[in-house]
């Protein structure tokens, strides 16, 4: 019985610390995973723009979501090499930034900018990247993550304006 | 066998103690631990926390749950007004004036949400008011209300609304604003102008 005692008690001392930090450590990966896979389910493909339709109540798909800016989406899968991005310059605030696959925002390019293009490659730990050359190199810890396109375009002129640069942006694999 | 049997019975026990504990830390769900970092402007508020990576492991747990993909705070901050300058609660059974002057960011906007965060479904058009439509002047205002007033003012309909909140959102914010957010001064009033009758105090 004291054997029986001693097990219990140090099954009960033990278990609630690894189970508490393997789960404090696992959620941020699980939100970003279950967000993934409702953008695919969406319909959004992996390294590949998708934009978004301007938010309006009838569009609005989460809470809060900013009616002043034109969004467009890139799954980023880099099992099979880096990825390059890039997306052209805009005249208002806009932003191109990276999110790993545990929600870090591991890299944020400002568009701001007359008639450029800002472009990057993205590649996993330990991906060769020689073929970058002078283009910056951002590394994600996993295989998995995403990319976003934000530009301020707080009415119809500006959105539509904006939705058309996407298809001057590149997500794709190197 | 008895040892196997208190062993599994300590280990379902202690995982299960080990589970909620971090789901309540983290305050990933409702009753949680708060883990915002509140700061008040003038009656509106803001969570410090989102926009940044997370200070420690349950902090960045946090903001995953409650600002995943959230724009740095260098790149844009919100803050949140759920009450006018006497402490009422907003509601679509009043009206209300905004006024305000140079706000400490690039650009601006005030965006009207219903009490569970979505743009009210209506067809006005008008559910926000921004920057581009006070063309440099250092003083603003516009009105909030379920109809459009008389005359030419700026606005934002409330209809369908019900009890709203406003999200003012600012891009590419000052430095001073980032470093010490409750010491600025001059974030925009909501004054309540009338309420219909049984609406409001």
């Amino acid at each position: 019985m004291k054997a029986a005692l001693v097990a219990f008690a140090l099954s009960t001392a033990v278990c609630p610390v690894v189970v508490h930090v393997a789960v404090v450590n696992v959620l941020p990966r699980f939100i970003m995973s279950r967000a993934i896979t409702g953008l695919e389910t969406a319909g959004l493909s992996w390294n590949g723009w998708t934009t978004a339709p301007r938010v309006t109540p009838e569009t609005q798909s989460v809470v809060r979501s900013s009616p002043d800016l034109a969004y467009a989406v890139c799954l980023l899968d880099l099992s099979g090499g880096p990825v390059v991005l890039s997306a052209p310059t805009w005249p208002h605030y806009g932003s191109l930034s990276v999110f790993d696959h545990t929600t870090s925002n591991i890299h944020i390019a400002g568009l701001q900018g007359e008639a450029g293009l800002v472009e990057l490659i993205v590649a996993a730990k330990g991906q060769d990247v020689a073929a970058a050359k002078d283009r910056p190199v951002v590394r994600l810890p996993g295989s998995r993550g995403l990319a976003l396109i934000r530009r301020l375009a707080p009415n119809d002129t500006l959105h539509a304006q904006a939705e058309a640069l996407v298809r001057d942006a590149t997500c794709a694999a190197e | 066998m008895r040892i196997l049997n208190w062993t599994i019975a300590g280990t379902v026990l202690g995982s299960t103690a080990g589970l909620v504990s971090a789901i309540l830390l983290t305050g990933i769900t409702p009753g949680g631990f708060n883990r915002a970092e509140t700061v008040f402007v003038n009656g509106w508020f803001s969570d410090w926390s989102i926009g940044t990576d997370g200070g420690d492991r349950y902090v960045k747990a946090w903001v995953a749950r409650h600002g995943l993909l959230a724009m740095r705070k260098t790149e844009a901050v919100y803050f949140i007004r759920t009450v006018d300058d006497d402490g009422e609660a907003l509601t679509e059974n009043c009206r209300y004036v905004v006024t305000g002057g140079t706000l400490p960011a690039g650009w601006w906007s005030i965006t009207l949400y219903d009490r569970l965060g979505y743009l009210p479904m209506n067809d006005d058009g008008k559910l926000s008011f921004d920057a581009s439509e006070v063309a440099g002047s250092t003083s603003w205002s516009f009105e909030v209300s379920a109809e459009k007033p008389v005359g030419d003012v700026g606005w934002v309909s409330s209809r369908g609304g019900e009890a709203f909140d406003l999200t003012l959102r600012l891009y590419l914010p000052d430095p001073a604003l980032l470093d010490d957010p409750e010491g600025q001064a001059g974030f925009p009033a909501v004054r309540r102008l009338s309420c219909a009758e049984g609406g409001g105090s």
